[in-house]
């Protein structure tokens, strides 16, 4: 993809996670439960994961909130030093970090919603 | 000892080469700078916490005593103010992030115009300042509610 193409997506990436960010931090205090050390509790949790609409919320904060998070740091190692291997090295490491993290979380989501 | 200065280099390959220091170089120039300097800080500062914080609440797959086990490690004084701050930097980089991407896409800034003296920036103007403004307010407001949130109501 052109750097440019990249770059547009970071901005639309934002707007959604200032939007679903935003219901992520109201399910934690306000948004259907009573107080933050009560969301925090274990039952309340897996009560509020039952809900697809939470875990779809969820699962898109996190692959949008990663694709934006790697890309920036991508963007500021671009920055700080050029070259072809560097640009190479940069791009594959923040690729695969991008991967493990949305797998990782991905995983967490599915075996919460499904299997507790 | 006296630096030679190679010359036959391009004045961007030389600015390239001051790295990281380029950036506190070029915040001394403007506020605007300065600002985008605090966005990134902020930008690699919550993608540290976001990294930690997928990995750590993974923890609840394991069941109920691991998850007790991970909270009793969470909730002491010192990580409870830091998610503060984190809170803070959310409010700031959210608002000013929609700051940039507005002024990306054209919208808020002044029509193009004679560049006459005091030489105003139509880039940089009161709609600008002001959206910087009320992103450091959002800051402050999100850092108050989340303390009334975590160690007030709870």
């Amino acid at each position: 993809m052109k750097e440019s193409s990249l770059m547009i997506l970071h901005y639309i990436t934002g707007i959604f996670i200032f939007v679903l960010g935003a219901i992520h931090l109201a399910t934690h205090s306000f948004l259907g439960v009573e107080g933050y050390s009560y969301s925090l509790q274990y039952v309340s949790i897996i009560e509020r994961y039952r809900n697809p609409i939470f875990a779809i919320t969820l699962e898109l904060l996190l692959v949008t909130l990663s694709y934006h998070g790697l890309n920036g740091i991508r963007v500021i190692l671009l920055e700080i030093k050029q070259g072809k291997l560097w640009d190479s090295v940069v791009n594959w490491l923040v690729f695969l970090l991008g991967i493990l993290i949305v797998t990782f979380g991905s995983l967490t989501v599915m075996i919460i919603y499904f299997f507790r | 000892m006296i630096m030679k200065r190679n010359n036959s280099d391009s004045p961007l390959k030389r600015r390239s080469r001051q790295g990281v220091k380029r950036w506190i170089y070029s915040s001394s120039t403007g506020f605007g700078r300065a600002v985008f300097l605090f966005q990134r800080i902020t930008g690699l500062g919550l993608t540290a916490y976001f990294l930690i914080h997928v990995f750590s609440t993974a923890t609840i797959i394991f069941g109920e005593n691991s998850w007790k086990m991970f909270l009793e490690f969470v909730e002491t004084p010192i990580i409870r103010t830091g998610e503060l701050f984190i809170l803070a930097a959310l409010g700031f980089h959210g608002i000013n992030g929609l700051r940039l991407i507005l002024a990306e896409t054209g919208y808020t800034l002044d029509n193009p115009k004679r560049p006459d003296y005091p030489f105003k920036l139509g880039s940089f103007n009161l709609t600008q300042k002001s959206i910087i403004v009320f992103s450091i307010i959002a800051a402050m407001l999100l850092f108050i509610l989340g303390y009334w949130f975590i160690f007030v109501w709870n």
